[in-house]
């Protein structure tokens, strides 16, 4: 199968992610040499699929209260806050 | 011999002896950095005198992918410009704990997803071999700041080869451990399940001492290994009997001729002099599993990389009139190329089924593969030896990682060690043991790297420039 532009504008879209024109077609020519070799190399492979390679469990702490990150020293690297909180565009309309 | 340039081992022994204090060793340092600029710090973090303990006195640098509390932490990207970490990596804690003495930040490609270090976005990274040509990456700052003796060890990230390639280029050691050996805590990455923190110094034992130092289970990283640490440094100079694997099929089919012609006469001589067993094995599997981690480090990073959005910390957009504004031009301004290519492929291979199922699926089938292939491999042999790179520093075909991704997909350690010069410029060999056996790598590579006498070679066949 072939990425085309189109292809690329619509999954820049859904990670939210603005692409010029000239990137969609570099985008869309990256994705088709690595996946054609993929589909040279992959395709047909039976194995049982292996997400992971560490043989641990999930490990739980206990259920307590913590010391947070202070609130000053957290929102000191945003761009924009606003009465103790981030600040974002609007959400809701009027 | 000068400070600066000098092995852990050396300054450790120089401070004992009297010789010189911990504040001349950094003072030391800092002016190497300040004489010889080859752009491999971002920036510097010295504090004032280091405490006691393994490592006293011993300066380190971070890759930029460390978090430093107080200290600015990009991964090499515009989108973390300005991130001042409120918390602490824990192996930072643990370095200076043990008294060592960070001293700065390095250079890596962004986010650590190149290993071509031109790919680095805020600075050039010289190789101090040979001004112009690169060091190789996505740990290049660090491979350059231990080859310039501006640090006589580095702390950086390893997901595919980050660590042991431009250790490679740039003739030092580089390693990688046991996924899991070191914690993970702080240290920002994209593809969680490959990612290790891995080690460049100048020496095998200067390796041995640091992972001692960083090695151990944290509660703030699940997936570090718990149980008993094994003793990294017991008799570390032993020779061994080991039974190597080698494919050389493989490798004269990847490497270029002369780095192929390199690692068969470092192996043929290990087996007249070390008494090292050679046995070939099969390794046809080499560029399935460069493709397979390929897509896997895509898919996790489309996951990994989404956290940044302008709203927390780093860089945002500029007057953004809603949220999905906001989002999509700050990615777009804040993301280079490189990482906007990555985030993609992994969007598209886990954005519908059947790509899916044609790609991602595929790629775990092959992981699978090449895991199982790799743990039949150690009925046979002892360490497995391949090239660190197809080449010495320069342009190629072949995929960098072609040799050193295989161990980032099975977890397994290994170490890259200066094998001769190329061209002018060095090579490296790399080691690669069972899950676990750190202490057997090592003392293998200790031996293999007394044996190589790699200084010895230097001054021979070429000096760094």
């Amino acid at each position: 199968m072939s990425v085309t532009k189109q292809e690329i504008k619509r999954l820049g879209e859904m990670i939210y992610l603005d692409l010029t024109d000239g990137e969609s077609v570099r985008f869309a020519d990256l994705l088709n040499l690595v996946l054609k070799k993929a589909d040279d190399l992959l395709s047909g492979l039976k194995d049982k699929p292996l997400r992971h390679i560490s043989q641990l469990r999930n490990r739980m702490r206990e259920d307590g209260v913590g010391i947070p990150l202070p609130k000053e020293k957290v929102l000191a690297n945003a761009a924009e806050t606003q009465d103790g909180c981030f600040r974002v565009p609007r959400i809701l309309e009027d | 011999m000068t400070i600066a340039g000098m092995s852990v081992v050396e300054i450790l022994e120089g401070q004992q002896r009297g010789e010189f204090t911990p504040e001349e060793v950094l003072r030391a340092h800092l002016d190497r950095i300040e004489a010889e600029d080859v752009g491999a710090f971002l920036r510097l973090c010295p504090k004032g005198s280091p405490g006691k303990g393994l490592l006293q006195g011993v300066p380190v640098a971070l890759g930029d992918e460390v978090c430093t509390e107080g200290v600015e932490t990009t991964a090499g990207s515009r989108i973390l410009s300005g991130f001042v970490p409120p918390y602490q990596a824990t192996l930072v804690g643990k370095l200076e704990g043990a008294g060592a003495a960070v001293v700065g930040k390095t250079n890596l490609t962004e986010f650590g997803l190149s290993f071509a270090m031109e790919d680095a976005l805020f600075q050039r990274t010289q190789n101090p071999w040979r001004s112009g040509t690169t060091p190789g990456g996505a740990a290049g700052g660090a491979a350059a700041a231990v080859a310039a003796g501006q640090a006589p060890a580095a702390v950086a990230s390893d997901t595919g080869g980050d660590v042991r390639i431009p250790a490679s280029f740039c003739g030092v050691v580089g390693f990688t451990p046991t996924y899991g050996r070191i914690s993970r805590y702080g240290v920002i990455q994209h593809a969680p399940s490959l990612t290790q923190v891995g080690l460049l110094a100048q020496k095998v034992r200067d390796i041995a001492l640091l992972l001692k130092v960083l090695a151990g289970e944290d509660p703030q990283d699940a997936t570090t290994l718990p149980g008993e640490l094994p003793d990294f440094l017991e008799k570390p100079g032993e020779p061994g009997s080991w039974r190597i694997g080698i494919a050389p099929e493989a490798y004269r089919s990847c490497a270029g001729g002369d780095v192929y012609q390199a690692t068969e006469e470092l192996w043929q001589r290990a087996a007249e002099e070390l008494g090292w067993q050679l046995v070939e094995v099969d390794m046809s599997w080499l560029d399935l599993a460069q493709v397979a981690r390929r897509l896997i480090a895509a898919a996790e990073s489309s996951s990994s990389l989404g956290r940044y959005d302008g709203v927390r910390y780093g860089y945002r957009a500029k007057d953004a009139q809603d949220m999905r504004e906001l989002f999509s031009r700050t990615r777009a301004e804040g993301f280079g190329e490189g990482v906007k290519g990555e985030m993609l492929l992994g969007t598209y291979i886990l954005g519908d089924q059947a790509h899916y199922e044609a790609y991602y699926l595929q790629a775990l089938r092959a992981r699978n593969l090449v895991y199982k292939s790799i743990k039949d491999l150690w009925q046979q042999v002892d360490l497995i030896l391949t090239p660190t790179t197809p080449r010495p520093a320069g342009e190629g075909e072949t995929p960098l990682e072609i040799f050193t991704g295989p161990s980032n997909l099975g977890g397994l350690p290994a170490i890259s060690l200066p094998c001769r010069l190329v061209g002018g410029l060095p090579v490296g060999v790399q080691l690669i043991a069972p899950a676990g056996e750190e202490g057997r790598l090592l003392r293998a590579a200790h031996v293999l790297e007394k044996m190589i006498d790699f200084a010895s070679s230097r001054n021979g066949g070429g000096q760094r420039a």
